[in-house]
């Protein structure tokens, strides 16, 4: 049984492709559509979290800071994947505890060399 | 007077339209901008796309313009499959959108009031960018059904360059048809970006905090 990772982001194509990626890479995969809808998933306990940043509802900070009151997944290493580049936002991320930041557009392999590294 | 939008717009970009009587905003390829308030957007096409997408109950929306580079794996009508992610022509077509859709978002549209008109994607080239507009068309098509956004209008492929107006906060479009070309500046302006958009590609930003 591979590891489960949660992905989120309020994207539908976004969601299929890496998905698919996650995958093909033999992670077990939950998705989600923003932040509140993340936080929903909390109940299980995953290897790491993947998300977006910009999402209607709860947005990828404050999903980053419900994350880390969950006790199941408050160790879990979190990776932020979004448009967003400036230093600014990064530095709220890294405040928040987020681990990684992945600018997009990227390629899925990266995506899935950063897990294995964090995971590995 | 029109209401402005409360956005950083470049000064270069922005123009009075004495036609129209709008303030209006220029797009060039790679380009997208989102208003809150009654200006006009306004892109010249050839190959490349522009999506105009916006919220139909306060009118935030926005365009951008996007030409996905011809790739082998890209058949047509299969430009959005799943295991073609790894292609650079899919991955340029995604940021293009989600840039366009987020900034929608975080001004206050909401995605369930969205409405998209596409545009572009001529055969207007020889040889190297001749089928590049078709790809395009079933990129974005495809995009729009998988986020399931309304596509409400569309005038795409065809041999002409474009001349595209949009005012989002009414969802109206204005389209010139460029039947004469004096010059080859839309095709120059198209590969030019396509140069950068490859070169910018090839390493991703990852930081590990």
């Amino acid at each position: 049984m591979g590891k489960k990772v949660l992905f989120v982001d309020d994207s539908a194509s976004m969601r299929q492709v890496v998905g698919i990626a996650l995958k093909n890479a033999g992670y077990e995969v939950d998705t989600a559509v923003d932040g509140q809808d993340g936080v929903s998933k909390l109940s299980e306990r995953y290897a790491a979290i993947i998300s977006d940043l910009n999402m209607p509802n709860m947005n990828g900070i404050e999903f980053i800071k419900a994350i880390k009151q969950n006790p199941n997944n408050k160790f879990a290493p979190i990776i932020m994947l979004t448009t967003e580049s400036s230093d600014a936002m990064k530095k709220q991320g890294q405040a928040a505890g987020a681990k990684v930041w992945i600018v997009k557009p990227f390629k899925p392999d990266q995506l899935i060399g950063v897990l294995g590294k964090l995971l590995g | 007077m029109a209401r402005i939008s409360d956005v950083n717009i470049k000064d270069e970009e922005l123009y009075w339209d004495h036609r129209f009587k709008r303030h209006t905003i220029k797009l060039l390829p790679g380009d997208f901008d989102v208003v809150n308030g009654e200006e006009m957007l306004v892109t010249v096409l050839g190959s490349c796309i522009a999506a105009c997408i916006r919220d139909i109950k306060n009118g935030i929306g926005g365009m951008n313009h996007f030409l996905l580079p011809a790739d082998k794996k890209l058949n047509n009508g299969n430009a959005h499959q799943l295991n073609t992610y790894d292609s650079d022509a899919t991955r340029y077509g995604d940021l293009a959108m989600e840039q366009l859709i987020n900034n929608i978002i975080s001004m206050g549209g909401r995605r369930e009031n969205f409405e998209a008109k596409i545009f572009g994607g001529a055969r207007m080239f020889k040889a190297t960018l001749s089928n590049v507009g078709q790809q395009n068309i079933e990129f974005v098509k495809d995009y729009l059904k998988t986020e399931k956004i309304r596509l409400v209008s569309n005038d795409t492929a065809g041999t002409q360059a474009r001349k595209v107006y949009y005012i989002p906060s009414t969802g109206d479009v204005f389209l010139n048809r460029i039947t004469r070309v004096n010059n080859n500046t839309i095709e120059e302006r198209e590969k030019q970006y396509l140069t950068e958009a490859k070169s910018a590609d090839t390493n991703a930003d990852i930081t590990f905090f």
